[in-house]
């Protein structure tokens, strides 16, 4: 089990993938152990209830759910955050996971 | 019995005849024709059966146009039979017969009076130094004793103070006329007196017993009254009785005289041009005024004083009338449009949009009595010469403020001060501290108590006061006056506390910021807790069996709502009858929608409902015509989702913008700006300029700030900025929803709560290129990475306006790479998703569907690809919910 479990989530989980890859190197070269994974949003839920979760990463176009997902993790402890417009659409692996980092502290 | 032959001029009567048709006892009515022809009053026959008739005079009708009558509208059309009794009247000899003129309230009966003078001077039936008396009766209708003197005048001593004696009316009009106004006012005796004169010429003045005075007065009295046993007193003593006609029995041609000639008589006298829309001369010539052509008068002058007022404060070269300017009743005049002869059309011209009174143009043959009253324009020209001298800058309030009457303005005004955010570290303590000095004595003199926002509200006014008093510039409170009498103690008060207020500040606070502080003191302000939902109506009405009807259901099914009224308007209905039904309806809806209605129309005179409605009705009511189904269903949807009115009416007029300009793509490259806005301009605004510069980058971004004191004025102002800015966001003291532009409090800012979402609407669109740069190694299969992300950026750009949805340039760069990935992964293996309760999804967002469905069709042709509705599905949840 890593240290760290990363969730991303977007529409239908294909464009957090790429960026998912990217950073699951960058996290590589700093040498982070963590388990970093994108899916849809309506497989969402089956995720967070099958593995312990520290930070829930949205895309920028399900920004809508924030809300939501708050309220379901308000108990769990479990960060969330809509990743940054620049970051996702240079698909910037790298700032994404400081920013999950520095979430979960 | 006299009115009857004198109905019928020189055509003969035996006493027989006119029993029969007076239905009475022939022997009595015998009796009186003999008495009236002793008296000359009527002819009488010699021979048998004895004839009577009232002799017209023959002068009259030889005699060329009187100059004194054609002056008058309607001489030649509903009053030639009067005119003809008033020129009889006079001519009769020796010195004409009394008169009476009988007539509702404004039916012109002073006026015509006064021609009659004229007439008899002219025509040398008097002499041209003769003199006409003109008096009031109902003036000293208290007092009948001084009323008595005044017209047959006060012998010494008959009362004290009565030192000497004093000459009456009845002396001063001897060689004349005498003109007596409301004559029922009289009181009997007067009226005792009155008649002795008409009997035997005769009359004693008060405290005279034993002599008799005598005068050659021919006496012309007026009444409004209509009660038989009045008239009867006096028909049977004066000899002719002139009945003027109501407005309603006048013609159209003489209605339309009255606008034209009035409005050329006030281009005269201002010395001005005066447009006119060819929509308030039809009002004025249709409507039915209670006071008759006096009360056409009156609301002539208060539209020209209106539009005086425009005028004068926005600097313009000419006085304009137009329809929404009208008070309601002369607005209802155009309901009666479609009932009025068609000689409407002709008198004013279909073609002519505006009508042009020139001064000077010599278009005015007639001449109206009452309306050369200046003093209205007077006092507005007084208003705005000070104010223009004080140099203020509010001068664009100055028509609110006169226009609407302080009171209006000024609750709402205080409205938007209490539900103010501000932190109230923007006030400085000692301000506050004065405040709270300033209400205990309040509170004290006037046995009251104040509330909280009420007070807060207050500092925030007592703060721009002083800053505005140190910069010795004025603020002018229009209804000083009224004020000042209206709350006089609330006004001792304010004078107490601008002592205060001197005495802390070294200030000194000249009068009309006095009258500012009483009306704190005299305003209640309501708790207004905001309300998250607001209730709006949408109500369409159309032409047709069942248009509105039909278009109506049909958006109710594709939105799924039951929100939504529609009214249909076959062309059988009158509009007046459909102008009661829809009053109706919205009435018995008033309380479910106390936020006001849309009005969705499609042509012709439903157009002009809405603000009529809106004054009858005193509710909030906005209309759009040449509405289509996107329209309706704009409306509906924003309703359903409790949107506020101003909101829903701008998005629907976007809408409409929308379907005339698709073709023309005028795209204009806006500057991003952010508004920055409080009571005065300078102060709070100010500083959330010098915060936001911090905040944000400002090459790209411009910060405006603007004054914002009524909220309709602000809101123009913001229209105009749109032409040039894309503005993003408006920060300020005063909550204010304009279209989709989100409001931010000061405080928000100030204490950062929204800053960073404040910056999520600025982030500007990261370049294709750079996007391009981190896909190109991901998507393999779609030829050209840039090719395919212009593409997306352009179709999805063109959809969201079209769905009219204002998303965020950060969410806009997540569905485009949402996007690119779908096209790739669709070109390789395609893709299997459900997305869940689709049929459910398709049903209620029918419109959106297939607009998205039609936005990627390019998209499909090019890379040979078909969107399953699944993901189009996914992509219109993703816009949708977003906003």
């Amino acid at each position: 089990m890593a240290e760290k479990t990363i969730m991303l989530v977007c529409a239908a989980g294909m464009s957090t993938s790429l960026l998912v890859s990217k950073m699951q190197k960058s996290a590589e070269a700093k040498g982070v152990d963590a388990d970093i994974f994108a899916v849809s949003a309506s497989d969402a839920d089956s995720s967070l209830a099958s593995k312990d979760v520290d930070v829930l990463l949205l895309g920028p176009q399900v920004r809508f759910m924030k809300s939501q997902f708050e309220k379901k993790v308000a108990d769990k402890g479990i960060a969330v955050d809509v990743i940054n417009m620049q970051d996702y659409g240079m698909m910037n692996g790298e700032k994404v996971l400081d920013t999950a980092i520095s979430l979960m502290k | 019995m006299f009115d009857f032959l004198q109905q019928q001029p020189n055509v003969q009567f035996s006493a027989k005849e006119v029993a029969e048709s007076m239905e009475q006892d022939r022997a009595n009515i015998s009796r009186h024709l003999n008495e009236l022809a002793k008296e000359k009053h009527i002819e009488k026959s010699t021979g048998r059966p004895v004839l009577y008739w009232y002799k017209q005079e023959k002068i009259a009708e030889k005699e060329k146009e009187s100059q004194a009558f054609s002056k008058i509208i309607g001489y030649d059309l509903s009053l030639k039979v009067m005119i003809q009794q008033a020129k009889a009247a006079i001519l009769y000899p020796p010195r004409g017969l009394h008169t009476l003129i009988l007539g509702e309230t404004g039916t012109g009966k002073s006026l015509f009076a006064k021609r009659m003078y004229e007439f008899a001077v002219e025509s040398g039936a008097l002499p041209p130094d003769a003199p006409f008396i003109s008096f009031n009766s109902a003036d000293y209708a208290q007092n009948p004793q001084l009323l008595f003197g005044h017209i047959f005048g006060v012998k010494k001593g008959s009362y004290t103070g009565a030192t000497e004696d004093q000459p009456g009316l009845m002396r001063k009009a001897d060689g004349g006329i005498l003109f007596l106004d409301e004559i029922h006012r009289l009181p009997p005796e007067g009226q005792e007196m009155l008649f002795t004169f008409i009997d035997k010429g005769v009359y004693q003045p008060l405290g005279e017993s034993d002599k008799e005075h005598h005068a050659s007065v021919q006496i012309i009295g007026a009444t409004t009254e209509s009660s038989d046993a009045l008239l009867n007193t006096f028909n049977r003593r004066i000899p002719m009785t002139i009945t003027l006609p109501p407005l309603s029995e006048r013609t159209i041609d003489e209605r339309y005289q009255l606008v034209a000639t009035f409005l050329q008589q006030e281009a005269q006298r201002l010395n001005q041009e005066i447009y006119a829309e060819r929509e308030v001369i039809l009002a004025f010539m249709l409507y039915h005024p209670e006071g008759n052509f006096g009360q056409v008068e009156r609301d002539l002058k208060l539209v020209c004083a209106k539009a005086f007022l425009h005028y004068r404060t926005n600097d313009e070269d000419h006085l304009t009338l137009t329809q929404k300017d009208l008070p309601l009743q002369v607005q209802k005049g155009l309901l009666l449009l479609k009932e009025a002869p068609e000689r409407v059309q002709r008198l004013v011209s279909p073609q002519q949009k505006t009508f042009i009174f020139t001064p000077g143009a010599d278009g005015s043959r007639y001449y109206l009595g009452s309306g050369s009253d200046m003093s209205v324009y007077n006092v507005i020209e007084e208003r705005v010469d000070e104010l223009l001298r004080s140099g203020v800058s509010e001068k664009i309030n100055l028509e609110e403020f006169v226009q609407s009457g302080l009171s209006h303005y000024f609750s709402d005004y205080v409205e938007q001060l209490a539900n103010t955010e501000v932190h109230k570290e923007l006030i400085p303590q000692d301000i506050l501290d004065l405040t709270d000095r300033l209400y205990e004595t309040a509170q004290e003199q006037l046995n009251r108590t104040f509330n909280s926002s009420t007070r807060f509200a207050f500092a925030l006014h007592l703060q721009s006061t002083i800053d505005r008093l140190k910069e010795g510039r004025q603020v002018v409170h229009p209804d000083l006056n009224s004020v000042r009498k209206q709350y006089s103690k609330e006004f001792q008060v304010a004078i107490a506390l601008s002592s205060m207020i001197e005495d802390t500040y070294a200030v000194d606070i000249p009068l009309d910021e006095i009258g500012f502080i009483t009306m704190f003191l005299t305003i209640d302000v309501k708790q207004t807790a905001k309300t998250m939902q607001e209730k709006v109506g949408v109500l369409a009405m159309m032409h047709g069996q069942s248009t509105a009807t039909s278009m109506m259901q049909t958006v109710k099914e594709l939105l799924d709502t039951d929100t939504g009224l529609a009214l249909d308007m076959p062309l059988t209905t009158k509009v007046k009858e459909m102008y009661a039904t829809v009053r109706d309806l919205i009435k018995e809806q008033k309380d479910n929608f106390p936020n006001g209605f849309v009005l969705l129309t499609d042509m012709g005179s439903l157009n002009a409902f809405g603000n009529m409605l809106m004054e009858e009705l005193e509710l909030p009511i906005k209309s759009l015509a040449m509405t289509s189904t996107p329209v309706v269903l704009e409306a509906v949807r924003l309703a359903s989702m409790g949107r506020p009115l101003e909101d829903i009416y701008q998005n629907c007029q976007r809408t409409l913008a929308n379907g005339i300009q698709q073709t023309l793509t005028v795209k204009k490259e806006k500057t991003p700006a952010i508004v920055v806005t409080c009571f005065t301009g300078e102060g709070v605004a100010k500083k959330l300029e010098d915060k936001v510069n911090d905040l944000i980058d400002t090459d790209q971004t411009a910060v405006i700030p603007m004054q914002f004191l009524q909220r309709e004025t602000f809101r123009q102002h913001i229209d105009q900025l749109m032409q040039d800015y894309d503005i993003k966001a408006i920060i300020g003291t005063v909550d204010f929803e304009y279209s989709h532009v989100p409001f931010y409090s000061a405080m928000d800012i100030f204490n950062g709560s929204k800053v960073a979402e404040l910056k999520q609407k600025l982030e500007t669109t990261i370049p294709i290129a750079q996007m391009t740069t981190s896909l190109e190694d991901t998507l393999k299969h779609v030829g050209p990475v840039n090719e395919l992300l212009v593409t997306i950026n352009e179709l999805l750009n063109q959809l969201i306006s079209e769905m009219q949805l204002n998303i965020d340039t950060g969410i806009r760069t997540g569905v485009i790479m949402h996007i690119a990935f779908l096209v790739e992964s669709l070109k390789t293996k395609g893709i299997v998703r459900h997305f869940p309760n689709l049929d459910q999804f398709i049903k209620h967002q029918r419109i959106f569907m297939d607009m998205a469905k039609t936005a990627f069709i390019p998209l499909e042709r090019i890379y040979g690809i078909t969107f399953p509705d699944d993901e189009l599905a996914y992509i219109v949840s993703m816009l949708i919910e977003n906003e």
